[in-house]
């Protein structure tokens, strides 16, 4: 499972790094945006004509010291009003640009969370739920 | 340097305990894999005869692992060693059980403040460092002769391989 920068688009807000070792399983789903058996009129403009959005669900944890930093800055993005679409970039554990299915632009969706299960300041668990764009 | 021949457990509050005497360590190593083939049981060697079995399972992904090191050793009256806040420590077995039993429970040891196991290559000295841990299941057995003293106690102690949390992590990047 790769590491994947967040990194909000139109602001000047710090992204976050989701970290493989503790990203859980990484769930897309698509649609389908006719109902079954209709029959859709013309050509298809490509393979994914008929099929929604991926919708993405991001969940995992942040450890060690700049843990609290880290919900910090997931944070503000979630509370910029401004801020309705991140981008994702997959990266090795050098910090390089990995190609994956996952990597584009998204706006957020649902409700995201960061919680603190305990009053340390060295564990955070977050929960995002994405649709591409 | 040498491989250290006994075991040293540093706690957070400050006290140390030396364990040399019918020294006991068992090392445990239990991988937990991201797929786990014992629960996705398969039988690939029916539709895949060229894999030569159906026993085969698929793992993948090493994913988490637990360790942990279980000491058992003898304390016993008269041994002079490094026990709680005190080097050279002579106190009697049921004050030394008391002591260990005591900073156990009240050092507050988790992963922001872990105690250290040092022993063999995982010293100072050897190869590798000294393991940050925290205790597991402790057990402090006592018998009492029939003079109403006990002469000698034989403590068990898990450690559980630990994460130091106080550490960067998972840093701020990028």
């Amino acid at each position: 499972m790769p590491n994947i920068d967040l990194t909000p688009q139109n602001s000047t807000l710090s992204g976050v790094r989701l970290y493989r070792d503790s990203l859980d399983a990484l769930p897309v789903s698509r649609s389908h945006t006719v109902e079954r058996h209709e029959t859709t009129q013309g050509t298809p403009a490509s393979d994914l004509d008929g099929i929604g959005p991926a919708d993405l669900v991001l969940s995992g944890s942040w450890v060690g010291a700049d843990a609290q930093a880290l919900a910090d800055r997931l944070q503000a993005i979630i509370d910029d009003e401004t801020v309705d679409t991140v981008s994702l970039q997959t990266v090795d554990d050098q910090g390089n640009a990995v190609t994956s299915k996952y990597d584009g632009d998204y706006r957020l969706a649902g409700e995201p969370s960061i919680e603190q299960p305990t009053d340390s300041e060295a564990l955070f668990d977050y929960r995002l739920a994405l649709t591409e764009l | 340097m040498a491989p250290l021949d006994r075991v040293e457990m540093d706690l957070p509050n400050g006290d140390s305990f030396h364990a040399e005497g019918n020294l006991e360590i068992i090392e445990t190593q239990q991988p937990f894999y991201l797929v786990d083939g014992f629960e996705r049981l398969r039988t690939l060697g029916e539709q895949a005869p060229w894999t030569g079995n159906d026993t085969g399972q698929v793992f993948i992904g090493s994913g988490a692992r637990v360790r942990t090191w279980t000491i058992q050793f003898t304390e016993w009256e008269g041994n002079v060693t490094t026990w709680g806040s005190a080097s050279g420590n002579n106190d009697g077995v049921l004050t030394k059980l008391n002591e260990l039993g005591q900073s156990l429970a009240t050092a507050g040891i988790d992963g922001t403040n872990p105690a250290t196991l040092a022993y063999g290559e995982y010293s100072s000295g050897g190869t590798y460092s000294p393991q940050t841990v925290v205790p597991g299941e402790v057990q402090l057995p006592v018998e009492f002769t029939p003079d109403g003293s006990p002469s000698s106690f034989r403590p068990s102690i898990e450690w559980r391989d630990a994460t130091d949390v106080n550490d960067a992590i998972h840093n701020l990047a990028p």
